[in-house]
């Protein structure tokens, strides 16, 4: 055991930096994931958009750690490489893994904390493998960028704030060119948020782990102090790992960097009557509020085709498809603005807006569907809520917002037909 | 006094303020979206005085660390006229170039300026050096990286910010509450410069 306790003792003293920044990049990953649940819920995907989301930081964070170790070993282990009996390979790779490893172990610590988590406080849905095997490739390709980085610049004044800053420039220069997704997602950063209404498309995923992967280990190769030319069973594996590059980075072009697509998996628990809401099992803690604020929405849709019946949570776009009987509902959040957004949402899809979609309707029609959306929905955020106050429909959204149930539903009965067919003006408003 | 203009890298400082200022011209009003959601756009153009700040703190390390250990001449106020020239120097050529900027598209990035420029050179450049100080070099321009970076992917729209002080570089050139904390941070890193040891031993 002994000889075991110094060689720890020795590892830890060597790769202090490391270690210390990788319970630094454990932590800012765990603090990340936790930001981006949402109030009420408790979903795994939400803790791997925020993994997926830490990436833009911890990259350049990484990169940078790793360029300052590397640089300062570099010119000191030169001349000790020439001289040594071990090859060289065996030296540069032991210092590679002793700076990288300690970084890129973050990210399975931060995992291991958030299963944890996840399985203590029974966190709905799991998160997809390949998608992590992405983001810790991401960290590694940040990391070994850096390595090589440092080791190509050598122990200078700026060597590892400008890896970092290189590294973030490159991130912001692939966003921001107009580049097609599939090539964009050719930078070691995702930033795809995960949703449990989705289907995983693993090609990109497979893809980007292959290509960082294979980057990576080019990198560490090519970061070579002493500038030994390549033997040849070296220069074999840089060609087979060349090769894989191309080959990850042509799945990543080709399946567009898409990680996933809507879906829904129907994995429902629902409740109540006039309306039954049917909601995802992870959204099980939005069944009583939500059913609130619909109970309100069909006080003043009663008696009119907008009332609802059977609501089924769904997602908005590609794989909206609610059974037969039923309508879309979709649902953010659980906070107050989230499920009033959820209700406005559903007034918006199946009242008079869709109709008010065709070209050339009149702006004072569209305005007058906008406030019974807002009324309807007691959500006028995006709408009338926002007009001065000597605006067209501001002097009606003021008299409508104060409308009694009753007598707005009443009026919503016998307008329904104009309401439905965008030909309401302001006028008709009560 | 040329020696410790010579080691303090004025030459390189230069460099990285006018290639700033021109990274600055040639993003113009230009925006993207850090957050994954798409919401809340930062303009480029404000990320960039991290290139200078980040150099005058790097630039504060001396390559005569023993030299000036022993050295007669007190020099921690020679310190601190460096960090005050080079952010007075940083902060003119960023907001001239800031001046020469279209108005951008989109509330979301409007408003923002020569003021906001200058109040990023300040509030990056004292981050830089109270990270240098102490974190070292190794991590401390780490301080000023993070701030730019995880505010914009934890808060997209600055308005979220109450405080004005985490988003404080995707604030508008109105946002006092900014401005005011960049100053203090500035100040209490000049003060850090010019009054405490530094690590290196005077």
């Amino acid at each position: 055991m002994r000889p075991m306790g110094r060689a720890l003792r020795s590892f830890a003293r060597r790769s202090a930096l490391p270690l210390l920044v990788c319970a630094v990049l454990t932590a800012l990953m765990i603090y990340m994931a936790f930001e981006s649940r949402r109030t009420g819920l408790n979903l795994w995907p939400d803790l791997v958009s925020g993994l997926s989301q830490s990436t833009v930081i911890t990259g350049p964070l990484a990169s940078g750690v790793c360029a300052w170790a590397s640089s300062r070993w570099a010119a000191p282990a030169a001349d000790r490489i020439r001289s040594a009996s071990r090859s060289s390979a065996s030296i540069r790779f032991a210092h590679a893994a002793e700076t990288i490893g300690p970084v890129v172990a973050a990210f399975p610590a931060a995992v291991l904390v958030l299963a944890i988590y996840g399985m203590t406080t029974g966190a709905y849905g799991f998160p997809f493998i390949p998608w992590l095997l992405a983001l810790w490739s991401c960290l590694l390709a940040a990391a070994s960028f850096g390595y090589a980085f440092g080791m190509a610049l050598g122990a200078r004044w700026f060597t590892s704030v400008a890896a970092a800053i290189a590294f973030f420039a490159l991130y912001l220069l692939s966003q921001s060119i107009g580049l097609p997704h599939g090539v964009r997602s050719l930078f070691p950063a995702v930033i795809d948020r995960d949703t449990a209404f989705a289907r995983y498309l693993p090609e990109s995923m497979w893809g980007q782990a292959v290509l960082f992967t294979a980057v990576s280990l080019l990198l560490i190769t090519a970061a070579d102090p002493a500038r030994r030319r390549l033997t040849p069973p070296a220069g074999i594996a840089v060609a087979f790992l060349a090769v894989l590059a191309v080959g990850g980075g042509a799945l990543v072009v080709h399946s567009n960097g898409q990680y996933l697509t809507g879906y829904n998996s129907r994995d429902f628990v629902c409740s109540g009557a006039q309306p039954e809401i049917c909601l995802n099992r992870g959204y099980a803690a939005a069944h009583a509020p939500l059913h609130e604020e619909f109970a309100r929405f069909e006080e003043k849709t009663r008696g009119t085709t907008l009332a609802p019946v059977l609501l089924e949570q769904n997602v908005e776009g590609i794989g909206d498809a609610p059974s037969p009987g039923a309508r879309s509902v979709y649902l953010d959040g659980v906070d107050a603005d989230g499920l009033r957004l959820s209700v406005f949402s559903y007034a918006t899809k199946y009242g008079g807006q869709q109709a008010c979609m065709d070209e050339g309707t009149p702006y004072q029609r569209i305005l007058a569907v906008a406030i019974v959306d807002a009324w309807l929905a007691g959500f006028d955020e995006y709408g009338p809520g926002e007009l001065e106050p000597t605006a067209p429909g501001a002097a009606e959204w003021a008299r409508m917002s104060g409308v009694p149930v009753a007598e707005g539903n009443a009026w919503l009965r016998t307008h329904e037909s104009e309401y439905l067919s965008c030909t309401l003006s302001l006028g008709d408003l009560p | 006094m040329l020696l410790f203009a010579r080691t303090r890298r004025w030459g390189a400082l230069g460099m990285v303020v006018a290639v700033s200022a021109t990274v600055v011209l040639l993003c113009g009003p230009f925006a993207i979206a850090l957050n994954p959601t798409g919401e809340g756009l930062v303009r480029v153009a404000l990320l960039v005085p991290l290139l200078p700040g980040v150099a005058i703190a790097a630039a504060l390390a001396t390559p005569l660390a023993a030299q000036e250990r022993v050295a007669s001449r007190e020099i921690r106020a020679y310190r601190a006229a460096h960090v005050v020239l080079s952010t007075v120097l940083a902060a003119a050529v960023l907001a001239g170039a800031a001046v020469l900027l279209a108005p951008a598209d989109g509330a979301a990035v409007a408003q923002q300026g020569p003021l906001s420029m200058v109040r990023n050179v300040l509030a990056l450049t004292g981050a830089g050096v109270i990270g240098y100080r102490m974190l070292g070099s190794q991590l401390g321009w780490a301080v000023p990286v993070v701030w730019v970076i995880l505010p914009p992917l934890l808060m997209p729209r600055p308005d979220q910010d109450r405080l004005q002080i985490f988003t404080l570089v995707n604030q508008p050139d109105g946002a006092i509450t900014a401005s005011a904390f960049a100053c203090a941070v500035w100040i209490v890193a000049v003060w850090v410069t010019g009054a405490l040891r530094d690590p290196a031993g005077r």
